[in-house]
C-alpha cells in the first residue's frame, strides 16, 4: 500500500460539487462506535466482548464465546479481511445476542460422533474408488463431514445476523454489501464442476443448499440477485428457498431461536439426530 | 451552474472487452465464471443493470460476443451527475477497471470542469500509470487554478515519479491555496519529515488536528512525534489512532508501538533488570503451580483480552481487577502475570514484551528456594 508506507497518498475523490467523501483514496476504514453493542452483548450475556486481530486462519472471523473458565467473548477477526472489519465484529455481536437469547439456556452443539464416523468411512471410501490414498481421503472425508456440520450450526445465525446489522446498522451497510459479495463469491466455488463431482452427494447436496439459503437471504434484501444466478443455473434455488421459509417460520425473539433454527435445517437436511444439545455453565 | 439546456443530452457510449470486467465485482467465483461464458454474460449485464437502474435515464447493456456495449440516455442533469458519483463509489472501493471507460466516456463527453480529471488522473496515479497521470493532473490544475487538491494530487504524482523537487513545489502551491487542507498538510508533513523531523511535525500535528478520524493521519503524527522523541505524546496519538478504527491492520500496528514505547518508558525507570516484575513473575509460578494448567490459562487469556485496550504499566497504581483471580493489580503486575502463563502453557506465542531477563532471574531464585 503505497499510501500506508509512505504517508503520502491523494486527497480523497471529488464529485463536480466538490462535496469529500471522506477517508483517503486508500482502504476506507470505517471507523464505528461498536462501545453501544459491546453492551448490549454484556447487558445480555453478563460477559464483556474483546477484539483481536487473529492472523493464520482460514476464516474471515472466529468467534468463542464466553465460558465460566474463560469468562470473556473473544472475537478474532482475520486481518486479511479488515476492510470488513466493522461488519464481521457486528455480526459476532449479533450471533452471541441470537445464541444468548436465553442466558440461563445457552446450549452447545455437540456433534454424534457415531453418525459423524458413519459418514465419514463412506466418503474415504468413495475417495478411494477415486483413487485416492487413503491418508488424503481420510483427512478430506474428515474436513468434509465436520465442515457440514459446522455449517449447519453457524449457517441459520449467519443469516439471522446479515437480516439484524442490515436492519439496525445501516450505517455498515456498505461494508456489508461489499463483505457479501466476496462471501458470495467465495460460497460459489463450490459449485464448480471439479468439486461437484468430487465431493460426496451427502456432503454437497446438503450443503449447497445451505449456501443457497444465504445468497437468497441477501437478494431478498437488498434486492441484488447476481449472487444467485449460479445456484438458480444448478436447480438449487428451490432447497435453498424451503430452508430460509424454516428459518422465517421461527420468531427472531424466541429465546431458543438459535436452537429451533438449527434443528429446523436440520430435520429439512436429513441431519437431525447427527448432534445434540449440551447445557452450558454459563 | 450550467442549466439543463446547455449540457450535452446526447447517449453516452462505451464499451469494454468482458476479459477487462473486473469479476472481483460479481458475487461469484471468478472460476466458476470463466468456466462458463454464459453465466459470465448474464453476471455482468445483472451487475451493470442493477447499477445503472438507480442512475434515472434510460440504459441499454448488450453483450456481443466478448464486447460489453453499454449506451446510456440520461433524462437530465442530475442523472450525469450520479454517473459521476458512481464512477467515484467505483474508485472509492478500488473497482478501477470498471470506473475508468465511464471516467474516460464522461471526459470525452466534453461538460468536465477539471473533476473528471483529477479523479481519471488519482486513479492512474494510484495504478503508477504515472506519465498520463501526471498529464490529466496538469490539466485538472490548469482548469482548476484555485483548487488545493488539484495541487496535492499532483504533487502526490509527481513524488512517485520520483520528482520530489516537483513535489514540494505543487504540494506548496496546494498549501498556500488552503493552509488547512488537511490531506496536503499530511502530504506535506510526510514528504518534509524524512529530512526535517521538526518541520514535517507541524504539518502533520495540523492534519491530525483537522483530520481526528482519519487513523493514517493520527498515525503518521505519532510516527512523527516518535521520531522527535517525544513518546508521551505519541503515546497519546497512538491510542487516538487505534480508538479510531480498532480493527485495522493499522490499528495493531499502533498497538505494537505502544508497547514499545511502554517498554522503552519502563527501563528507563527501572534499570536493566527490574526486581519488581521478577517478584511478580515469582508469585506467579507459584499460583499457576498451585492452581493447576486450567486455572493459568483463565487468568492468562483473561489478562491477555484485558491487554487489548492497554495496561498501564508506567503507572503502579492497583487499578485493575479480573474476574478470574480476586484482588487489584497494576498494570504491570497483570503483564507479568500474563507474560509467565505464556510461557508456561505457549511459549511460542509472542507475550509483545521482554521480560526475558526477569524470567530467568525469578526461575534462579525459585530454584534456589526449592
Amino acid at each position: 500500500m503505497l499510501g500506508l508506507e509512505s504517508g503520502i497518498s491523494h486527497p480523497p475523490r471529488l464529485t463536480p460539487h466538490g462535496q469529500d467523501y471522506g477517508g483517503s483514496a486508500y482502504p476506507i476504514n470505517v471507523s464505528h462506535d461498536f462501545k453501544k453493542l459491546f453492551d448490549l452483548v454484556k447487558d445480555r450475556t453478563g460477559y464483556p466482548v474483546s477484539v483481536t486481530p487473529m492472523e493464520n486462519q482460514t476464516s474471515h472471523v472466529t468467534m468463542r464465546s464466553a465460558t465460566r473458565d474463560t469468562p470473556v467473548h473473544g472475537i478474532f477477526p482475520n486481518p486479511r479481511y479488515e476492510r470488513f472489519a466493522n461488519y464481521l465484529v457486528a455480526t459476532q455481536c449479533a450471533m452471541l445476542l441470537f445464541k444468548w437469547s436465553d442466558p440461563q439456556g445457552v446450549s452447545d452443539f455437540v456433534v454424534n460422533d457415531q453418525k459423524a464416523d458413519f459418514l465419514k468411512r463412506k466418503v474415504v471410501t468413495s475417495f478411494q474408488g477415486k483413487g485416492m490414498p487413503t491418508s488424503t481421503a481420510t483427512q478430506y472425508a474428515d474436513s468434509l463431514v465436520s465442515g457440514l456440520l459446522l455449517q449447519l450450526t453457524s449457517s441459520p445465525l449467519e443469516i439471522l445476523s446479515v437480516g439484524w446489522c442490515f436492519r439496525e446498522y445501516p450505517e455498515l451497510r456498505v461494508e456489508q454489501e461489499a463483505y457479501i459479495a466476496t462471501h458470495l463469491r467465495e460460497l460459489s466455488a463450490t459449485l464448480a464442476p471439479d468439486i461437484r463431482k468430487m465431493t460426496p452427494r451427502e456432503v454437497y447436496d446438503r450443503a449447497v443448499p445451505m449456501n443457497a439459503a444465504y445468497s437468497l437471504r441477501w437478494a431478498d434484501l437488498s434486492g441484488e440477485r447476481g449472487g444467485l444466478l449460479p445456484y438458480e443455473a444448478l436447480g438449487f434455488e428451490k432447497q435453498g428457498r424451503e430452508l430460509l421459509k424454516a428459518l422465517e417460520s421461527i420468531s427472531e425473539d424466541a429465546p431458543d431461536v438459535y436452537r429451533r433454527s438449527v434443528d429446523a435445517w436440520a430435520e429439512r437436511l436429513h441431519l437431525s439426530g447427527w448432534y445434540r444439545w449440551s447445557p452450558r455453565q454459563t | 451552474m450550467e442549466s439543463e439546456t446547455d449540457i450535452n443530452m446526447e447517449p453516452l457510449s462505451f464499451e469494454f472487452t468482458i476479459s477487462d470486467f473486473d469479476l472481483d465485482l460479481l458475487p461469484i467465483d471468478a472460476k466458476l465464471l470463466r468456466a462458463d461464458p454464459e453465466l459470465l454474460q448474464k453476471a455482468v449485464v445483472d451487475y451493470l443493470s442493477n447499477r445503472f437502474k438507480p442512475l434515472g435515464g434510460k440504459a441499454n447493456i448488450a453483450v456481443k460476443r466478448d464486447m460489453v456495449a453499454v449506451t446510456w440516455l440520461p433524462s437530465s442533469l442530475a442523472d450525469h451527475e450520479k454517473l459521476f458519483d458512481y464512477a467515484i463509489r467505483l474508485l472509492q472501493q478500488g473497482a478501477y477497471k470498471p470506473a475508468e471507460p465511464i471516467l474516460r466516456a464522461l471526459l470525452r463527453h466534453g461538460s468536465d470542469n477539471g473533476t473528471i480529471a483529477l479523479n481519471l488522473g488519482m486513479m492512474l496515479s494510484d495504478q503508477q500509470r504515472l506519465d498520463e497521470a501526471v498529464t490529466l493532473l496538469l490539466e485538472a490544475s490548469s482548469k482548476m487554478p484555485d483548487s488545493a487538491n488539484a495541487w496535492n494530487a499532483l504533487g502526490v504524482a509527481y513524488q512517485r515519479q520520483r520528482n520530489p523537487d516537483l513535489a514540494i513545489e505543487a504540494l506548496q502551491k496546494s498549501h498556500d491555496l488552503s493552509p488547512d487542507n488537511p490531506y496536503t498538510l499530511r502530504n506535506l508533513g510526510a514528504l518534509l519529515s524524512e529530512s526535517a523531523p521538526e518541520v514535517g511535525l507541524g504539518y502533520l500535528r495540523r492534519a491530525a488536528e483537522l483530520l481526528p478520524n482519519d487513523q493514517q493521519s493520527m498515525y503518521g503524527y505519532a510516527n512523527a512525534l516518535l521520531r522527535t522523541g517525544d513518546t508521551a505524546s505519541a503515546d497519546e496519538a497512538l491510542k487516538k489512532a487505534i480508538d479510531i478504527a480498532p480493527f485495522t491492520e493499522l490499528a495493531e500496528r499502533c498497538r505494537q508501538e505502544r508497547t514499545k514505547v511502554a517498554h522503552v518508558g519502563m527501563r528507563e525507570r527501572g534499570g536493566e533488570v527490574r526486581m519488581d516484575v521478577v517478584m511478580y513473575i515469582l508469585s506467579a509460578l507459584k499460583l499457576f503451580k498451585d492452581a493447576g494448567k486450567q486455572k493459568a490459562g483463565m487468568i492468562t487469556f483473561e489478562v491477555a483480552m484485558l491487554g487489548r485496550s492497554g495496561l498501564d504499566i508506567n503507572d503502579s497504581a492497583q487499578k485493575y481487577s479480573l474476574k478470574s483471580l480476586p484482588g487489584k493489580f497494576s498494570g504491570l503486575h497483570l503483564l507479568a502475570l500474563m507474560y509467565t502463563g505464556l510461557k508456561q502453557l505457549a511459549p511460542d506465542q509472542d507475550p509483545g514484551v521482554d521480560f526475558s531477563k526477569e524470567y530467568t532471574q525469578a526461575l534462579t531464585m525459585k530454584g534456589a528456594t526449592e
